[in-house]
């Protein structure tokens, strides 16, 4: 894989990880700017090594592990389809379709329904919250 | 066995170590206790670096010595996202005569 947006994907990581913790511990700004700040800033410092995300939110991976291993498992397939589109491999669709029924075929991975972004989603007052603000 | 306690954990690990080529004076066999802590330094936005401590108890090789008892203290550190390097230092502080009052060891893991 391209190693900057491998480097970029371990940044994203960790966001999506400190950013669950955070959340899940406080709804007060000053500490959830803190973290948005410290997400930013791993990600620009291009990290080599992937963050244990077991160690970036504890509380998180104990208390809703079910969404952890979602995370998990769509880290492994989003890497794995980048890894494949930038391979030289023949027949790119066949790959893409193994990886797909792999995934999907996960207990923990997201459900192949479409997300529903406009009314189950979006209904919870914090939805569009980054949306609105950023 | 491990209980975490937000980052910090506490582990406790027993075990048996199988012991080929003994004389009638030593054991074949002997149990390992070890109780300890881990600690990610850094986290939540550096987790390369783990300091571990603990304190650990073996039956001693010759049968009718004292239980070797003793503390060590490392660091686990991730040097890539497939190498990862220990090193760590402690002493036997109870045990038979020619127990180790000093040690050090260090090795790297790979994985692949």
């Amino acid at each position: 894989m391209n190693l900057a947006r491998s480097y970029e994907f371990n940044g994203i990581d960790f966001g999506h990880a400190h950013l669950a913790e955070t959340l899940l511990k406080t709804r007060d700004q000053a500490p959830i700017e803190r973290a948005r700040l410290q997400v930013v800033d791993f990600i620009f410092s291009s990290p080599r090594v992937p963050p244990d995300e077991e160690q970036v939110a504890p509380t998180f991976h104990r208390l809703a592990w079910e969404v952890a291993k979602t995370f998990d498992w769509a880290h492994i397939f989003h890497r794995s389809l980048y890894d494949l589109f930038a391979s030289d491999v023949a027949d790119k669709e066949a790959v893409y379709r193994k990886l797909l029924d792999d995934y999907l075929a996960k207990a923990e991975a997201i459900t192949p329904h479409r997300l529903d972004h406009h009314t189950a989603l979006w209904s919870f007052a914090e939805s569009k919250a980054f949306d609105q603000v950023h | 066995m491990t209980k975490s306690i937000d980052r910090l954990s506490f582990h406790f690990n027993g075990g048996y170590e199988f012991l080929t080529g003994s004389t009638q004076a030593e054991r074949d066999g002997r149990c390992e206790f070890a109780l300890g802590a881990s600690y990610p330094v850094g986290a939540p936005t550096f987790t390369r670096a783990t300091i571990v401590t603990d304190v650990f108890a073996e039956q001693p090789v010759t049968r009718g010595d004292s239980t070797v008892v003793g503390t060590e203290v490392g660091l686990r550190y991730q040097l890539t996202p497939s190498i990862v390097w220990d090193v760590g230092v402690g002493t036997e502080f109870a045990g038979p005569a020619k127990r180790s009052v000093f040690f050090a060891i260090t090795g790297f893991s790979f994985g692949f």
